[in-house]
């Protein structure tokens, strides 16, 4: 790729051509401050915090907007450069409502963050400020206020380019304008729109789940990996005493860039309906120790007539040592299946060319991997079996009903209730390990909540390799994934 | 001192703006006689010579703007006309739309030959109803005619008029927020570069000039660039048109050389001030332009240099004259209100800005200013001007500079009395007088 070397602040640096200035100054260390500009949309140019001076240039430059040139001399820590960036912060504030105390963004707000590291001064407005409407409802799903707005255009521009529902555009001029959507219209069918929520750097998009239920201060975050479909979107899931609060896209530019999907997000965010819990044989709650003990006397002596069923829910960690258990005890009907649960919300989108896939279990890429051999369920022949351990939800109950069941699963569908043996296991936000997305990409997620009355499915594979005479390949996600 | 005159060639009696009429008067000769004998590339070259300049406001020379347009280049290439007269004071361009269209499609039609524009647009503000009929009627007689939509004779190229009419915004003043207005977005501008002749209207390489400047390339084609050059001063080429408002006895759109003395222009041809008061001030061209005390003027002569000079600019051409009694806290109360209604809202410094420069002013005039407000005004307009996309910014702060600066002393007699020293009917300056 041509490089570009120019000299910022005396520095001289080298980027790739084409580089705006904003993006080679962070690269190397220094930060511009900004509004309109995100990475991942098309620059706007529209707030001006942004500005530098460029020598050879008579006026200060939106560095969001110009491109790196061979040789360019820029400037961004003179005092006019500071002066510019004071003023537009003063500008910015004179219609802005003092909501701090009351707003949900604050905390992460990129005007307060703003203000504290480039200004901090009065403000020297004495007027009237303009009042708009503060209660707009954009829908089931989010709220605006157009006091706060910057009108930096995000919004817009994420539904002009990521969601590409050209919903959301500004209307009226100068101080009274307003980002509004068509007359009636709602952003309810808009896959995409809680990512304008995210990515506003003021408060005034605000998502009705999370709108003052928390500071965001004492939020704790965890890095995951979304498990509403293939994608596999990178997330934060932010939690306080073992609830989950509020789940946001974290950036990965292979995979997800800024965005997420509505659907993923409500994954997380909506109450899990069917739970499954406790561990039971024949219907009646037993020990965990006497669960393991008797599935695995009954896998061992009847391996030859059981159908194991693998789970894409599982992380490539659980799977690796399910691998290790159906090798040591000689189980060879393997299958898979396509976990289509959680999806029957009306207006969903199956698959798109942005992010959802129509897959939409996390980790088909990582059971195929795992179980090379492993037959598609629809094609297994009943009577070859007499047993069969379910991993997931999601099989059809009419291939393998007739059979001695033994289900390990995170929820509560008709296959759980057919089940002799029953484990609760948990899903993705309980517990630590990686899938691997239809990309092939592995990613690695964190634990955020602890699960209630259900058990680590790693944690049960270790016990019944232990308890079947196997030393397991690892007892952690790091062992295991090192032993690989 | 009488005056060539080249846009407003015709006797105004209702009748100027049929073809027939134009015709009879050597209308579109150049189409007929000089084009069949001059390659795209000479048209441009008389253009050149003839040193106009622009007459939107900027006053950049247009054959040097027509250059600019890039040498290989495989996208259609489209000219647009900026009839979006949209500056306070301005509304020479409605004469030339109302009253002489046809030597503006004359124009166009050399310019879309120089410049081998695929298609033109004439944009016309849409305040401008009776404009639009006009240009709308002489724009389908010259498609009658075969000016328009056939070769034009001894060549195989081909002109297309689209007459666009908009919705009411100076913004589309500016050359890019008028293409996103044709491009039917909102009406709002674009950061430069790209400028226009690199990628304009969908993106691609456009010439954007205004009525005025391409109604005068019909005479320069026909009389040569040189003989144009010889009107007017060396660097202030040809005629201009002025739109003459205010306290004057004959306010409307006069045609002089440029170089003329502006004083002569405002005892002679604006019939000097209403009721033989004094001369307060003048705002030389356009509301945007600083505002000049009698004493600025007295040697000022019509043209680019003289009245950079004088510390303003010729602007659009659109004089504004104040009489003795106009107070000008109000009526720089009402033109940072237009600023303030016309921001398009986009970036920053405008939007926010012009608003709190308006409820400043108000403020003074209504008697609760202080003293800091002065200094405040300035020091917000510093942070405007020139930090903005477009050129609003800029221009919403030289009313405000120049007002406060050349008129302090009203300013803080408003404040120190806590109220309007003027009484009588001067005071209101948008009351008819
Ligand atoms: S709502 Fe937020 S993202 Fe949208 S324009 Fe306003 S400040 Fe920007
Ligand atoms: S696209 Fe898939 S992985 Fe991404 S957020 Fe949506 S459901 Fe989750
Ligand atoms: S300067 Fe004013 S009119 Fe121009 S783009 Fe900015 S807000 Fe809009
Ligand atoms: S970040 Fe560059 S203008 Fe907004």
């Amino acid at each position: 790729m041509k490089e570009v070397t120019l000299t910022v602040d005396g520095k001289e640096i080298t980027v790739p051509a084409g580089t705006l200035l904003i993006d080679a100054c962070e690269a190397n260390g220094i930060y511009i401050p900004r509004f309109c500009y995100h990475k991942h949309l098309f620059p706007s140019g529209n707030c001006r915090m942004c500005l530098v001076m460029i020598e050879k240039n008579p006026k200060p430059q939106p560095s969001c907007m110009t491109p790196v040139v061979e040789g360019m001399a820029v400037h961004t820590n003179t005092p006019e450069v500071a002066e510019i960036r004071k003023a537009i912060l003063e500008f910015v504030l004179i219609n802005h409502p003092l909501d701090c105390p009351i707003c949900d963004k604050a905390g992460e707000c990129m005007l307060q963050d703003q203000y504290m590291e480039f200004s901090g001064d009065k403000s020297r407005f004495n007027e009237t400020k303009v009042a708009k409407e503060k209660l707009y409802h954009f829908g089931r799903k989010i709220i605006y206020d157009a006091e706060r707005c910057i009108t930096c255009s995000r919004c817009v521009r994420i539904t002009e380019e990521v969601s590409k529902t050209n919903k959301l555009g500004i209307v009226e001029r100068g101080d009274r304008s307003y980002v509004a959507l068509a007359h009636g219209d709602t952003l309810d069918d808009d896959p995409y729109a809680y990512c304008v929520v995210d990515n506003c750097p003021v408060g005034a998009l605000t998502a009705k789940y999370f709108r003052f239920k928390e500071r965001v201060w004492y939020l704790h975050k965890t890095p995951s990996v979304c498990a509403g479909c293939s994608r596999g979107c990178n997330i934060w899931i932010e939690t306080k005493d073992n609830k989950i609060y509020r789940v946001r896209p974290r950036e990965n530019d292979a995979v997800n860039k800024s965005w997420m999907c509505d659907f993923g997000r409500e994954y997380y965010i909506l109450p899990p309906k069917n739970r499954a819990s406790g561990a039971k044989i024949n219907h009646y709650a037993v020990d965990y120790n006497k669960f393991v003990s008797e599935v695995a006397a009954l896998l061992k002596e009847h391996a030859a007539e059981t159908a194991f069923v693998a789970s894409a829910y599982a992380t490539n960690e659980e799977l690796a040592l399910a691998k290790q258990l159906v090798s040591h005890l000689g189980i060879k009907g393997i299958f898979h299946k396509k976990d289509r649960v959680w999806q029957e919300s009306s207006g969903e989108v199956k698959e798109d060319d942005i992010l959802i896939k129509q897959d939409k279990t996390p980790n088909m890429a990582g059971v195929k991997k795992t179980f090379p051999e492993a037959k598609d369920i629809e094609d297994m022949v009943i009577s070859d079996f007499k047993y069969a351990f379910v991993w997931g939800p999601g099989a059809p109950l009419e291939k393998i009903d007739g059979l001695n069941l033994i289900v390990l699963s995170a929820m509560a569908d008709q296959i759980w209730e057919k089940a002799k043996y029953n484990l609760a296991g948990r899903i993705s936000s309980e517990k630590h390990g990686s899938f691997t997305n239809f990309n092939g990409i592995v990613q690695n997620f964190r634990r955020a909540i602890k699960g209630d009355n259900n058990y680590d499915e790693l944690t049960f594979f270790i016990d019944v390799l232990k308890e079947v005479g196997a030393d397991p390949i690892g007892r952690t996600v790091d062992e295991i994934q090192n032993a690989k | 001192m009488s005056h060539k005159k080249i846009l407003l060639n015709f006797e105004r009696n209702g009748t100027s703006h049929t073809l027939e009429s134009y015709l009879k008067r050597g209308g579109y000769q150049t189409i007929a006689e000089k084009i069949p004998a001059l390659s795209p590339a000479e048209v441009l070259e008389e253009v050149k010579k003839s040193a106009i300049r622009g007459r939107g406001g900027a006053g950049f020379p247009a054959g040097i703007k027509w250059s600019f347009l890039p040498k290989d280049n495989d996208k259609p290439v489209y000219l647009i006309c900026n009839g979006d007269e949209g500056e306070p004071g301005t509304f020479k361009d409605r004469v030339i739309l109302e009253e002489n269209p046809h030597m503006l499609i004359e124009g166009m039609i050399l310019a879309s030959y120089a410049i081998r524009a695929k298609h033109a647009y004439i944009y016309i503000r849409g305040e401008y109803g009776f404009a639009l009929e006009r240009v709308k009627a002489a724009v389908k007689e010259a498609y009658e005619t075969g000016y328009l939509g056939k070769p034009l004779k001894g060549t195989d190229f081909v002109c297309e008029i689209t007459v666009h009419k908009g919705a009411g915004a100076y913004v589309v003043g500016d050359e890019t927020g008028l293409m996103n207005s044709i491009e039917g977005k909102k009406g709002q501008t674009r950061n430069k570069p790209p400028f226009p002749a690199i990628e304009g209207l969908y993106k691609c390489p456009t010439i954007i000039n205004n009525v005025e400047t391409l109604a005068s390339v019909p005479w320069i084609i026909a009389n040569g660039g040189d003989a144009y050059h010889k009107i007017g001063t060396e660097k202030s080429s040809g005629t201009k048109l002025l739109s003459v408002s205010g306290h004057v006895r004959k306010p409307g759109v006069y045609e002089v050389e440029l170089g003329y003395s502006f004083m002569d222009f405002l005892n002679n041809e604006a019939g000097g001030i209403i009721d033989g008061k004094k001369l307060k001030a003048v705002i030389p061209g356009g509301s945007s332009t600083p505002v000049l005390k009698p004493e600025d003027i007295k040697d000022m002569t019509i043209d680019y240099e003289s009245i950079t000079a004088a510390g303003s600019s010729l602007g659009s051409g659109a004089v504004i004259v104040i009489a003795e009694g106009t107070c000008m806290v109000k009526l720089l109360e009402i033109l940072t209100h237009f600023y303030q209604h016309e921001s398009c809202g986009q970036c920053t410094p405008c939007r926010e800005g012009t608003g709190w420069l308006h409820r400043i002013v108000r403020r003074i005039e209504e008697g609760n200013g202080k003293m800091e407000d002065l200094d405040l005004l300035t020091s917000i307009t510093k942070h405007i001007a020139f930090h903005t996309i477009c050129p609003l910014g800029d221009a919403a702060c030289g009313p405000v500079d120049s007002f406060v600066k050349k008129f302090r002393k009203e300013f803080e007699e408003h404040i120190k009395q806590g109220g309007c020293p003027y009484s009588g009917k001067f005071v209101r300056f948008q009351e008819k007088v």
